[in-house]
């Protein structure tokens, strides 16, 4: 396979998984839209760099069930076709991502 | 009675899924592909009425400006409640799937369009088929000349092919001539003799005069010597089409960049030295002129779509494209001696007789103006003229008027400051052999007509 159809299948693939978790209830209309802006930005290479990292933190982060809530709170707001908006969400996830460390120490 | 003969058609033989697929497929991927379906196939192309739903999905995506990918398929079909249980989703991605080497998407579109054709042509047999077995009193000769022109309907290649029969020749005759007699009326009452254009305005009102403006379906050529006002010229036409006239013009440059052509428009648009606006050398009071100027432009018609590896075929895909999506009035080609050649074994004369042949095409099928602009020999000649010009409906030549004709032609002493001529080599609606004397202004890229000195 080369690597152009390789990468369209990984683009096919995770849309065609956030649809289905939507229609199963798993994901709320909101968070199917976002998940699908953030993979066309991925794929345009239009996303910045630390924001993909910020996510990655969240998601390895062992974080109670509220201050998970209030960082996905902060992720869906994200508008991710103003650069602003991307800059000021990076700035409060990483910020809360830092308090729930320190307040595990 | 069951119908042996057409019994044992194997229905397989009348469809291709696979194709349909691939195209879809291809579609979502690669914006070529989607222009070049777009333009090629309709809903009915398509076998399965899942893919026929499909395809108007995406193309009501590609004539919203919208990217159709994946993601937007599924949401698109998301809101309209097309997909309800994860099976339709699995039955989209299957499709998505279907990947192909984006250069092949004609093969695969020639395949689902001949398969239509292919049943279009299994129904007619069936139909003619039952008429012979139900109306045994039928005249032969009748029976022969419907299916003859049922034939020929489907023979005919394009969606597009029209033949006018005697009652629609004579109506489009006379609405002609009544439009005609009506407009006349209209320009002796209310325009008191000047006549109002049938197309796009030139840009320079004798011009108009003589053409009376460029047409729908329209190819026009003009060729200058390199460094005497081509893109000039192209401008000049763009302002007069999309700022002043307020219609849509899709420019495609070959040459210049981005910033070269946006520094032109602020030339144009304020009259103030192209060299002088590029060195930054104005003061406040200009910069507020071309500002002003700016926002003419923002709230015009001019696209402009710099493209130095331009093709022929390209340049297909872009003007439907831009059909599709802008509804373009007219698209101008600067230059195209700079095209790309798709054959390297083309001698230079061939290929551009090909692109002018190809954008005569595009300027039918679309109906739209379509303006070339070529490179004329120093002799003022031009390479492969003949057949250019046989391709044209009208074909100009801008030239400097040589400075002995300047002193010593009386005519041209009535006019103030001319220095370039507009000659109409070619005009397949009226008068040719003119030749127009303008005012080019090089350092504020302006053209006009020449002024006539009052007497």
């Amino acid at each position: 396979m080369n690597e152009d159809i390789r990468i369209r299948k990984i683009y096919d693939e995770t849309a065609a998984v956030i649809l289905r978790q939507a229609l199963n209830n798993h994901l709320t209309s909101e968070e199917m839209a976002f998940l699908f802006s953030l993979l066309d930005k991925i794929f345009d290479c239009t996303i910045p760099e630390a924001f993909l990292s910020v996510i990655t933190d969240f998601l390895n982060c062992d974080l109670n069930e509220e201050i998970r809530d209030i960082i996905k709170a902060n992720m869906l707001a994200t508008d991710l076709d103003d650069d602003q908006s991307i800059k000021s969400g990076i700035t409060s996830i990483r910020d809360l991502l830092s308090d729930q460390e320190v307040s595990t120490q | 009675m069951a119908d042996p003969v057409l019994r044992q058609l194997d229905e397989d033989n009348l469809f291709d899924l696979e194709s349909e697929r691939r195209v879809l497929s291809s579609m979502l991927h690669a914006e070529d592909a989607c222009v070049e379906a777009y333009n090629t196939l309709t809903t009915i192309d398509f076998y399965s009425p899942r893919h026929g739903t499909i395809f108007d999905l995406v193309c009501s995506l590609f004539e919203r400006e919208i990217r159709p990918t994946f993601v937007e398929l599924l949401k698109e079909a998301h809101s309209l409640g097309l997909l309800t249980n994860p099976r339709d989703i699995e039955e989209l991605k299957y499709i998505a799937e279907h990947y192909i080497d984006d250069e092949n998407i004609k093969y695969w579109i020639k395949r689902v369009k001949d398969k239509s054709r292919l049943r279009k042509f299994e129904a007619f047999l069936r139909h003619s088929f039952q008429m012979v077995l139900e109306r045994q009193d039928i005249e032969v000769e009748e029976i022969l000349m419907a299916a003859e022109e049922e034939l020929t309907n489907l023979t005919a290649l394009e969606y597009d092919d029209h033949i006018d029969s005697p009652f629609d020749l004579a109506a489009l005759g006379y609405d002609e001539v009544e439009r005609r007699f009506l407009r006349f009326k209209e320009i002796k009452e209310l325009h008191k003799g000047v006549l109002p254009l049938d197309g796009l305005p030139t840009g320079f009102d004798t011009l108009n005069h003589i053409t009376l403006g460029y047409k729908p379906g329209d190819l026009i050529i003009l060729g200058a010597q390199t460094g005497h006002g081509k893109t000039a010229f192209a401008l000049h036409t763009s302002r007069s089409v999309s700022v002043d006239y307020q219609s849509t013009v899709l420019y495609l440059n070959t040459e210049m960049s981005r910033q070269q052509i946006a520094l032109r428009w602020g030339s144009i648009l304020s009259g103030i030295e192209h060299e002088r606006i590029r060195s930054g050398d104005i003061n406040e009071t200009e910069l507020s002129i071309i500002l002003e100027g700016y926002s003419r432009l923002r709230e015009s018609g001019f696209y402009s779509y710099p493209c130095p590896n331009l093709t022929p075929e390209k340049t297909i895909s872009i003007a439907r494209k831009f059909k599709a999506q802008k509804n373009i009035d007219m698209m101008i080609v600067d230059y195209v001696g700079r095209m790309d050649k798709v054959d390297p074994k083309l001698q230079e004369w061939q290929m551009l007789e090909q692109i002018v042949k190809t954008l005569k095409m595009l300027a039918q099928n679309l109906n739209i103006v379509v303006m070339c602009l070529v490179q004329l020999n120093p002799d003022g000649s031009l390479q492969g003229a003949k057949r250019m010009k046989n391709e044209s409906d009208l074909m100009l030549k801008l030239a400097p008027i040589p400075r002995e004709e300047l002193e010593e032609n009386e005519e041209l002493k009535k006019y103030r400051n001319p220095n370039y001529y507009i000659h109409i080599d070619k005009n397949r609606d009226g008068r040719s052999g003119v030749r127009i004397p303008i005012t080019f202004d090089l350092q504020k890229q302006i053209m006009k007509d020449a002024e006539r000195i009052a007497l």
